[in-house]
């Protein structure tokens, strides 16, 4: 590790750690470990939710598929905005007025046997725990890389990081760091893009036209190798745009704001966030090409991971190297430290605090178990993550995104907007929709290489659709019947009421209620 | 934390009217705008996927070595913004027209966190002194009683 490096990783944790002692203060509820008490303000919760997303796999990952892959890796940029719209359109508002800490109480609003919320709960920790594992082994690679320290000393240095992070600043902690590590990251890519832009007499075409030279054409255009790359490719998107809306780690932001209206500015805010730094990546990227090459991207890192750090020591030397590591690192441990919380509010809300002790626990004791769960959640996946060295992990995050498309959207969707859906249509179709990204996994190339029974190893384009199909077949043959279809749509109506406009209007017995009236013709 | 607002009091006819009103522009408004930005946005970006995965017709470009599947891309960011824009500025003017300020003070009109807290410090103090009244007449009255 270089001096400017150590200097610049130094202050950062520091920094980190300051937010942290100031969060710990004001950490003293569920509330606020779980959701920082909701007072989260809009802008700066998008600013929070962009530094969410924009992970290692975006600003190291991505950069170095566009720069090795061409037009193909910039599918991995395309999609994000997109989920986000699409999120903001149909999940944010409604969330944010149904839930509490959890995707689990969003369901519970309406279905309130223990099966949903246990079925949500589950898939959330294990939606959270993969991806977290996959993050870590991906992170602990990268900084041994950056900084050439061993992979193990990388996954205990973020491990000890992100635990000390989340258990004494919760999600506040995890907030604010989420706030520094975004706009060092668009100052970071604007910096770049300045450097680079100098290089090619400001003009941003002429990086394309020289890439365009370079490569005949090719690194431009879509590649298309074969009708099972090509679905897998399309699957692979396909199932990443709709994961992000069941994401658990990405949702759970939406609770920390105060309203709806908070909510609807903070997907507005990451949007325009995602929209700025992501346009860019191409320009980096192939900038990255010219002035790097492509021969010394690939030594460096096999799958081009270590190009922006390349380009950086390029066009501005050891200190801007050192800035971009630092912010590669910053990058790690915010994305970390989010989907903790998340692991931890499923665990400590759903599956302790409701399931197991039926509501029935203290405020101290609600806030002493989610700590623990935080510490457990951390040292697990630390632990997965120093025994999984040698082994490839990515399909993890892959899985993880599919469950979360396959399992978590129908029944957040299905919950929110579906009169006739039922519980049992509920659990049913999150089990299938799981069920069926597991396999097809485990039937892939992925795990059987050369002969795998299925050529694709991106479930979505599959198992997305058989879980919208069992949740509303299931739903259909278990419809309730006399007084239950009564209750059930004065239920619903309430929970449309309350998604639309925050407010829980209570007694279904109100005249408030639209299917009141129908009640009333169906009863007479 | 409990989602935002209070629960109306239905105490009257007109307080609930409002309510209904509101909750039911709010439905049309979300109807109106949701449905066809989501087919919107769902037909430009599977198109996209499309016609660079499977066809050729995005290959080659016009100018600088710029493609035509570059374009394409760049113009989805541009189009989610403008769609973002377009729904948030639409549904906040609904927001402000329709929701009754009765309901909920403490909800959509404030933007800053500070009033916020403020305000919902000042309602757990009449929350307190309330109680407060209640325990005292509640104690004459056991008092009053035994006597």
């Amino acid at each position: 590790m270089s001096i400017e490096s150590a200097v610049v990783f130094t202050i950062l944790v520091c920094v980190t750690l300051g937010i942290t002692y100031w969060a710990g203060k004001r950490n003293k509820s569920v509330e606020s470990h779980l959701v920082a008490g909701g007072h989260i303000t809009g802008r700066r919760n998008g600013v929070a939710i962009a530094g969410d997303f924009i992970s290692a796999a975006t600003f190291l990952g991505t950069t170095g598929a566009i720069a090795l892959g061409g037009f193909n890796g910039f599918y991995l940029a395309v999609y994000i905005p997109i989920a986000y719209l699409l999120c903001l359109l149909l999940v944010a508002e409604p969330l944010r007025n149904l839930g509490h800490f959890t995707l689990g109480d969003v369901l519970a609003t309406r279905f309130r046997g223990d099966g949903v919320r246990g079925a949500i709960a589950t898939s959330s920790v294990v939606v959270s725990l993969l991806y977290m594992v996959a993050q870590f082994v991906g992170a602990a690679l990268v900084i041994k890389l950056l900084f050439g320290i061993p992979y193990w000393w990388a996954a205990l240095a973020i491990g000890i990081l992100t635990t000390v992070y989340t258990l004494f600043g919760g999600m506040l902690a995890t907030t604010y760091i989420q706030i520094i590590k975004t706009a060092l990251l668009l100052t970071c890519g604007a910096l770049l893009l300045v450097l680079v832009l100098i290089k090619f007499g400001w003009n941003p075409l002429s990086i394309f036209q020289q890439v365009s030279e370079a490569s005949d054409g090719a690194a431009l255009e879509p590649a298309r190798k074969g009708a099972a790359a090509q679905w897998e490719q399309f699957s692979l998107i396909f199932g990443v745009t709709l994961g992000v809306l069941g994401l658990p780690h990405v949702m759970i932001r939406f609770l920390t704001v105060k309203d709806g209206a908070a909510a609807r500015t903070s997907a507005v805010t990451a949007i325009w966030i995602f929209a700025i730094f992501l346009i860019t990546l191409p320009f980096l990227s192939y900038g990255a090409v010219l002035l790097v090459g492509k021969d010394a991207i690939t030594k460096a890192s096999g799958g081009g991971n270590l190009t922006m750090p390349l380009l950086s020591e390029n066009v501005g030397g050891p200190l801007l190297l050192a800035f971009v590591s630092a912010v590669a690192f910053a990058t790690i441990l915010a994305a970390l430290s989010g989907l903790v919380i998340a692991t931890t509010g499923s665990i400590s809300h759903d599956l302790y605090s409701k399931l197991l002790k039926k509501g029935q626990v203290d405020h101290g004791k609600q806030l002493l178990v989610a700590r623990i769960a935080t510490v457990s959640s951390a040292v697990v996946a630390m632990l997965i993550a120093l025994a999984a060295q040698q082994q490839n992990v990515a399909f993890l995050a892959t899985l993880a995104i599919a469950v979360a498309a396959s399992a978590n959207l129908p029944a957040l969707l299905f919950t929110i907007y579906w009169r006739r859906a039922t519980a049992m249509g509920v659990a049913w179709g999150m089990v299938a929709g799981l069920v069926v990204a597991v396999l097809i996994i485990l039937l892939s190339p992925t795990f059987r290489g050369g002969e795998a029974i299925l050529p694709i190893s991106s479930p979505g384009l599959i198992s997305i659709p058989v879980g919208f199909l069992v949740m509303y077949l299931v739903s259909l043959a278990t419809q309730p019947r006399g007084e239950a279809l009564v209750e059930a749509d004065q239920l619903f109506d309430r929970i449309r009421v309350q998604a639309v406009t925050g407010i829980d209007p209570g007694d279904p017995d109100d005249k408030l209620y639209p299917s009141k009236r129908v009640a009333d013709r169906r009863t007479t | 934390m409990a989602p935002a607002g209070n629960p109306p009091t239905h105490d009257n006819d007109a307080t609930s009217n409002r309510f209904k009103n509101y909750y039911s522009g709010m439905v049309t408004a979300r109807h109106r705008l949701v449905r066809p930005l989501v087919i919107i946005t769902l037909v430009a970006f599977f198109l996209q996927q499309i016609l660079t995965n499977f066809t050729s017709v995005l290959d080659g470009g016009p100018f600088y070595g710029m493609t035509w599947a570059y374009i394409y891309a760049f113009a989805l960011f541009f189009l989610v913004v403008i769609l973002t824009t377009f729904y948030r500025s639409r549904m906040d003017r609904a927001e402000a027209t329709l929701r009754p300020a009765e309901l909920d003070p403490t909800s959509t009109h404030y933007d800053d966190s500070n009033q916020w807290d403020q305000h919902e410090r000042l309602l757990e103090t009449e929350e307190e002194q309330r109680d407060l009244l209640d325990r005292q007449a509640h104690g004459d009255e056991q008092s009053g009683g035994r006597a």
